[in-house]
């Protein structure tokens, strides 16, 4: 292949790339120039780097919605680095809209604010997020993968470590990093395994497949396992979750809004994209691995994700630790659809996903405006918001409700679709571990509301013992009801979001079925 | 929009009228709210009566397509809103009308966040409504998970000094039953085909018909594929289902959410949680698992007529212990929800009709004990049976309407409560010799559940009522408790009247119900042996 | 370039697997075993290199460019993680006076 690639050939496919690489290439360009604005600026006035990097995203926002338009199939970008298809487009959306709610957050946060390192850098790191995780998204190609993971990890450990002279913020953020690295360093070694084992990096086309099935048993496995476990860190599934408590509780809630919706969409994004490869009929590569059953391995992991994650979230006195446990919880529903790879899997898993974008942000919404208002963190300090607060804490019972998977909610039309994804899955292959998976499920929606239900118990039942006395913001309010109202829908009126995501998912799933 | 829809959503949008008005209506809401139920017991009095005149299958059905998904190898994803009323729901309907009216006017105790509180007590009368109404599985499971938030709140935020406790409770042991119900939801939907349009449905009615069951589905009737855990599919379905209704009856083993819900709810809600949401367990029962599973239903028929029995009999007793009046009704509850089960588990005409009847009938006087346990707190905020005694002294006017309330309970005859556990009763006697599902020795030993809720309720009337006037309170009680108001007694008065004429003319509910409850019990005997045949050549059972 | 490539691909390719085995063994082993931060991404570094080393290797035997050009990229991405891991290093010693990771127990539960 290297030998007779015709460097204008090369060029010309380079060049016929870029119109598609616009929303990424539209955030490096912000990124750069608002490091300038801010180095040249910072003594004049403090708002022009947000105020700039929000109409950076803006811009993204743009192309990436004409995309929708461009981009009808799977196309193939930069010589087969990057594949951009439909499904990718929706990822890219969401990963802008968490971006850009996070920014809206974070403008009048007072951690974020009062940060020595200056409150400018906190924005200019949005755009390069969105680059890393677009990426991660688009990419079906090792190397890819690797880097956009990689783009987003460091951006992630700086934006934790933010406000690290809090000792605390610190903290978790040497946690992160470490745990980051090694499980970065993990992956590497599988994927070089992998390398070695089938002479490609890219997971397209059959020659990943037809290697890798003269290749022994055991180290396949091994080498697989290791890969997993760097996108299983970073969707924060059992056992790589130890680091996302101590971060969640270590870092602002507007950092964590972000850091708990769109690296984790992404992660699925990788997830969906890496197992799609060995859902492929295996038959026809002779690929037979009598003793690996992967699918079963991560059905049980799914189980202890989400068993774990609710049983640790019961004892949890700190809001932001119990929503970490929660949404390592929701980890374990989102695996679901993952293993069951259909059609339908394809479509519940991003609705599941948009779903939880939604309720995440809204409830640290919720967490980071007590944080600033009133410096509370622990579920105690939440005694009586109700009776002060009556909107905000409407809004909120509706995503905690969402977030049990009650009707009707985003959240109940999520667990449906998931739940019927796999139940359907196991009419067909009658595997009893999906069986397991489902009763799993079932008894964690249990479990997951005896500790949902404590943050509405303290805000309604019991009595305050002080007086909430700052006003909420209104546009606070009007982004939370907005997001509530995209939760509501999504649950009386998920016909067209559905319809929408399957006619983008679709193809990417009948590929692999066909 | 047909009237159906109309008595579903009228509830929901004064919920959210309550909640967008201004401050200073707050007066006024407890007027809308009555308002509001008194234009729904119109509407379902109408529709009863209309009904009554030709009752005979589904009528007053409303149909649209609600959410449809196209989704690749599975086909589509149709959900319809359904709703209609048979014999089996009229009744009910009606039934919940007159009690959120009801317990709408018993509201006025409420004295705290009124807004919160009329716009939750709406929005679930839009959820207990539609639960009787909906006739597509997935439009009911929203109706049906739709009430515990509200319920919830309801309990924990105007409740008795328990509440915390006792709310958190109601809530997960109702999740606990229906989130299984979701699988078996999903299940069904993938193993049935609605036959006009070959689409996978939810619609029951559908779900109800041998011939709509695709072969190699999880809920497949007559297939060997159709296993769970080793064991045949449509009994665990069945055996998922009951759980999940009978928790909401509540039977025995699953009741202890219930006493400590009647005690701490405050007493409006009381009056819903005994009249409406008992009745939901037993109807979903009728409904789904007699309709979707007879096969179930024959199997574990005899085990069935044993938690009946025994809730019963521990209901009484239980009632026969407790001190604390409200404790005391929530257990004679448990009780007379057992004879339902009983009449459910015999699978005969007469017993079908039987707890439908007592169903109603227990409704009506359920509310109506509630209000008056509610009565007596109001005044002196106590409810201790032995702190009290001669109030037929103190207040002549309210001893009446107890009078009348305990005897009917008890079964008196001529009125209400004595016809729905003679009918029950009959129905588990002759089921010997009818279907041989139950033995007779199940009747006999239930009918003395009749007696022991004598002893409590005439015993409990000894205590308080009769005998020299005496209070724990002393001379403060002794001015606060005066008799009825004119308020009270205008809630009473029709509650008293209906379950004597219910007694006198039981032909009223009977005429209604026994075409749609023949046809039920019926179908559920006959194709329950056939397909219960299947299983069992297949399973070996 | 043949040059180097067949110099590689003088010894054996058991050797490389034997070699970054080890390596990598030795670098986990480090990770769990060290309390000091800096060691901690030391190991990880050295984690790193047998991952490098595993793809050159391959990458010579296969004929195959591609590994080699991803060794680039860890090398240039593992420099600024390490980059940005020692400057959150510095922050915890200006807090706690150490780089023990013992003493990070403040978030708990």
């Amino acid at each position: 292949m290297m030998n007779n690639l015709n460097a204008t050939v090369l060029l010309e496919q380079i060049t016929g790339s870029l119109p598609y690489f616009l929303p990424e290439i539209v955030c490096s360009l912000v990124f750069i120039v608002a490091i300038f604005i801010d180095l040249f600026t910072r003594k004049q006035s403090r708002s022009l780097v947000p105020f700039f990097v929000f109409a950076g995203l803006l811009l993204a926002l743009f192309f990436t919605l004409d995309q929708f338009r461009m981009v009808k199939e799977e196309i193939w970008l930069f010589n087969g680095m990057i594949r951009l298809s439909p499904a990718g487009i929706i990822y890219k959306l969401l990963f802008l809209l968490a971006a850009m709610v996070t920014h809206i957050l974070s403008i009048r946060s007072k951690a974020i604010r009062l940060a020595p390192k200056g409150y400018a850098e906190f924005f200019i790191m949005l755009p390069v997020f969105i680059v890393g995780l677009n990426i991660m998204s688009m990419s079906s190609h090792l190397l890819m993968i690797f880097l956009g993971m990689e783009m987003v990890s460091i951006a992630s450990y700086i934006l934790v470590a933010y406000m690290a002279e809090q000792p605390r913020s610190a903290e978790a953020a040497v946690k992160y990093a470490l745990f980051g690295a090694l499980s970065s360093a993990v992956m590497l070694y599988g994927i070089s395994l992998l390398y070695g084992l089938t002479g490609t990096l890219s997971l397209q086309g059959s020659t990943f497949l037809a290697n890798l099935s003269k290749a022994p048993e055991y180290i396949s496995a091994l080498a697989i396992l290791m890969v997993l476990a760097g996108f299983l860190y970073k969707i924060s599934a059992v056992p790589f979750h130890f680091y996302v408590p101590d971060v969640y509780e270590g870092t602002p809630a507007p950092v964590i809004a972000f850091l708990s919706t769109a690296p984790k969409a992404a992660g699925f994004a990788v997830l969906f994209t890496f197992i799609g490869v060995f859902t492929l009929p295996m038959e026809s590569y002779h690929l037979v691995w009598p003793k690996f059953n992967w699918e079963n391995i991560l059905v049980f992991i799914s189980i202890c994700t989400m068993t774990l994650g609710n049983l640790s979230a019961l004892a949890q006195k700190n809001v932001k630790r119990m929503m970490a446990y929660s949404s390592i919880a929701h980890t374990g529903f989102m695996m679901m659809p993952l293993l069951v790879f259909s059609e339908m899997s394809a479509a519940s898993l991003v609705f599941y996903i948009v779903v939880y974008v939604l309720m995440n942000l809204a409830i640290f919404l919720l967490v980071g405006h007590m944080e600033d208002a009133y410096g509370a963190t622990e579920l105690e300090s939440y005694k009586g918001l109700a009776a002060f607060n009556p909107l905000l804490s409407v809004c909120m019972v509706i995503v905690l409700a969402s977030l049990v998977g009650l009707p009707p909610t985003g959240g109940f039309t999520g667990k449906f679709l998931v739940f019927s994804s796999v139940l359907e899955a196991y009419r067909i292959s009658h595997n009893p571990w999906l069986l397991y998976l489902l009763v799993a499920a079932v008894l964690n929606t249990v479990i997951a509301l005896f500790f949902y239900l404590r943050l509405p118990l303290y805000m309604y039942f019991r009595k305050a013992e002080k007086i909430y006395t700052s006003k909420t913001p209104l546009y606070l309010l009007v982004i939370m009801c907005l997001l509530v109202a995209g939760i509501l829908m999504a649950g009386v009126f998920p016909s067209e979001l559905v319809k929408w995501i399957s006619a983008h998912t679709a193809e990417t799933a009948q590929i692999r079925f066909k | 929009m047909g009237y159906l829809s109309l008595l579903i959503f009228l509830p929901l949008f004064f919920a959210l009228v309550i909640w967008v008005l201004p401050k200073r209506f707050e007066p006024m809401f407890q007027a809308l709210s009555i308002g509001v139920s008194a234009a729904q017991v119109i509407i379902s009095a109408a529709l009863y009566y209309m009904y009554s005149l030709s009752p005979e299958g589904f009528r007053f059905a409303e149909h649209a397509d609600w959410i449809y998904l196209q989704l690749g190898t599975l086909g589509s994803l149709d959900i319809d809103y359904f709703v209609a009323v048979d014999g089996l729901s009229v009744g009910l309907v009606l039934l919940t009308s007159i009690v959120m009216f009801i317990a709408a006017i018993a509201s006025n105790e409420i004295k705290e966040n009124k807004r919160g509180y009329f716009a939750l007590f709406n929005l679930l009368g839009t959820a207990v409504m539609g639960v009787f109404c909906a006739l597509d599985f997935f439009l009911f499971y929203v109706f049906y998970e739709l009430m515990l938030l509200p319920l919830y709140f309801l309990i924990g935020m105007w409740g008795g000094p328990n509440r915390e406790y006792a709310s958190v409770k109601f809530f997960i042991y109702t999740l606990f039953g229906s989130v299984f119900m979701l699988l078996v939801m999903a299940g069904l939907y993938f193993s049935v085909t609605d036959p006009g349009t070959g689409h996978h449905t939810f619609n029951m009615l559908h779900m109800m018909d041998e011939a709509n069951y695709s072969r190699d589905a999880i809920f497949s009737i007559g297939s060997e594929q159709a296993v769970l855990f080793g064991l045949p599919a449509r009994l665990i379905g069945f055996a998922v289902l009951f759980i999940a209704f009978a928790i909401k009856i509540p039977v025995v083993p699953l009741h202890t959410w219930l006493p400590d819900a009647h005690v701490e709810a405050p007493t409006p809600i009381s009056i819903i949680l005994a009249g409406i949401l008992l009745k939901i367990g037993a109807y979903g029962i009728i409904r789904l698992c007699l309709g979707i599973f007879p096969d179930g239903q024959v199997y574990f028929s005899y085990w069935i007529g044993v938690i009946g029995m025994v809730s019963i009999l521990y209901g009484a007793f239980n009632a026969l212990a407790s001190s604390d009046l409200k404790r005391m009704i929530a257990f004679s509850s448990i009780s007379h929800m057992g004879f339902v089960v009983l009449g459910i588990a015999s699978l005969t005409s007469e017993g079908l009709n039987g707890a439908v009847y007592q169903m109603i009938s227990h409704g009506v006087l359920s509310a109506m004990l509630f209000f008056i346990a509610g009565v007596l707190y109001n005044r002196v905020h106590d409810r201790y049976i032995p702190n009290f005694r001669g109030l037929a002294l103190q207040m002549p006017r309210y001893t009446t309407f107890v009078v009348i309330a305990f005897f009917a309970s008890l079964g008196l005859p001529g009125m209400s409560g004595f016809i729905g556990e003679v009918f029950t009763l009959m129905g588990a006697f002759k089921s010997e010799s009818v279907n041989q599902l139950l033995p007779r020795w199940f009747a006999i030993v239930s009918a003395t559940g009749i007696l022991f809720g004598a002893a409590y309720f005439l015993w409990t009337l000894q205590r308080m009522f009769f005998g020299a006037r005496r209070f724990f309170g002393g001379e403060a009680w002794h001015r606060a408790l005066t008799d009825l108001s004119a308020r009270e007694l205008f809630v009473l008065l029709p509650l008293g009247l209906t379950t004597i004429i219910l007694g006198v003319y039981p032909s009223i509910i009977f005429d209604v119900t026994n075409l749609s409850m023949n046809t039920i019990a019926d179908h559920a005997y006959r194709s329950g042996s056939v397909y219960l045949n299947m299983l069992k050549v297949i399973f070996g059972l | 370039m043949e040059n180097i490539t067949q110099q590689i691909q003088a010894v054996p390719l058991d050797h490389y697997l034997v070699l970054s085995s080890l390596l990598f063994v030795i670098g986990v082993m480090g990770v769990l075993v060290r309390r000091n931060a800096i060691v901690i991404f030391m190991s990880v570094e050295l984690m790193l290199n047998a991952v490098n080393l595993l793809l050159a290797a391959f990458s010579a035997y296969r004929g195959d460019p591609a590994g080699q050009i991803f060794v680039f990229f860890i090398m240039a991405v593992a420099a600024a993680e390490v980059a940005v891991g020692l400057a959150i290093i510095v922050m915890i010693y200006r807090n706690t006076r150490s780089i023990d990771v013992n003493f990070l127990n403040r978030l708990k539960g």
